[in-house]
């Protein structure tokens, strides 16, 4: 069963940027939680994908947009680092982290609808996806992510309140490494909603 | 309201061609896609379109509180009870599934947690009720009594979020 369920923190706004459905999230004290206790599907340690399309427009500070990251509970997670790129990182012990950046040039411009994905494929490598580029890592990954207990945010993590600034929409998660492919077609599937389609009215 | 046309790629995930009103765009089929997804556990559109759906969380073993577990209680202890901090559901539950026990010496003294109402029926016994309570904003409920109360526990045995 998807789980479609989540708490809202701090009152975030749900409305239309153009086509695109979306929370918009004011950086300080707004985000969402899903409640763990409803499904232990969260507890994933082995492969996994999960991603969003974010704009956003604040690049001084380091920003979470969906995973589990706790004290001591570091588990998965996908962010937006302080030089606009995006993040991906597992921890294997809950205090470690092995992670990947999306690659130079690949910064995140300023208020524009970008597709964000990461991916871990147990003892092969950890993944990234910027739109349809992939960066990856495969050194010394991890057989197995650590069984977080902390809490499942969109939009900020447990361990450092790093609030998210700006406008979410599609997040997902699948308990599973998705193929290459399967991740490109969401990227070029959904992006119909934040950039139009040709078509013939 | 002209029609729209899109041609997709064959992927197994969803419909090959697209043809809509343009008001709804691509949205259906976009929200089709990713729960196709294999293995998917957790969507969040962000639509107002398609609402996160009110859940219950069925609890096997009850949430209870050190202050509702067999406690006297009078009216001074009316009012709001803070669920998250007391019995620690989550934030924002919009109902829970709430089993009260109420005992005294004294019949007819009646217990509310919101509308789950239960009375001293038999004094000296224990007297017992279950049912759902909806929760306010905040996702806490009120409690109240008529008179003293010997003793009254409250568990919660699932919510909706």
């Amino acid at each position: 069963m998807i789980d479609f369920s989540y708490t809202k923190i701090g009152a975030p706004t749900f409305s239309y940027l153009s086509l695109a459905p979306c929370v918009t999230l004011n950086g300080t004290s707004q985000y969402l939680t899903v409640d763990t206790q409803s499904t232990t599907n969260y507890s994933i340690t082995g492969g996994l994908t999960l991603g969003a399309w974010i704009r956003t427009g604040v690049f001084t500070t380091a920003q979470a947009i969906i995973g589990r990251w706790g004290t001591s509970q570091q588990g998965y997670l996908v962010s937006v680092v302080n030089d606009g790129t995006v993040k991906f990182e597992v921890s294997a012990s809950g205090a470690d982290s092995f992670s990947v950046v999306s690659a130079d040039p690949d910064l995140l411009p300023i208020d524009v609808w970008t597709f964000v994905c990461g991916r871990y494929t147990p003892s092969t490598e950890v993944a990234v996806w910027f739109n349809a580029t992939k960066t990856t890592n495969v050194t010394s990954i991890p057989a197995a992510i650590h069984a977080s207990t902390a809490a499942f945010y969109i939009g900020n993590d447990a361990l450092s309140s790093r609030y998210f600034s700006g406008s979410l929409s599609l997040a997902f998660i699948c308990g599973q490494a998705l193929s290459d492919r399967m991740i490109e077609l969401l990227y070029y599937q959904s992006k119909a909603l934040f950039y139009g389609i040709s078509h013939n009215a | 309201m002209g029609l729209i046309t899109q041609g997709g790629l064959g992927n197994g995930l969803g419909a090959s061609l697209q043809v809509r009103d343009e008001d709804n765009f691509a949205w259906a089929n976009v929200v089709s896609m990713y729960e196709l997804l294999p293995n998917v556990i957790g969507f969040w559109p962000m639509s107002n379109s398609t609402p996160a759906v009110a859940k219950f969380v069925p609890l096997t073993t009850a949430l209870t509180s050190t202050s509702w577990d067999g406690d006297a209680k009078t009216t001074d202890d009316n009012g709001t009870i803070d669920l998250s901090a007391v019995f620690g559901v989550p934030a924002g539950i919009k109902a829970a599934l709430v089993s009260m026990t109420v005992k005294d010496e004294t019949t007819q003294v009646w217990s509310l947690a919101g509308p789950l109402q239960v009375w001293t029926i038999v004094a000296n016994n224990y007297n017992s009720g279950m049912g759902i309570v909806p929760c306010d904003a905040n996702g806490d409920f009120s409690w109240a009594c008529g008179s003293e109360l010997d003793y009254v526990a409250l568990k919660i045995h699932g919510y909706w979020l």
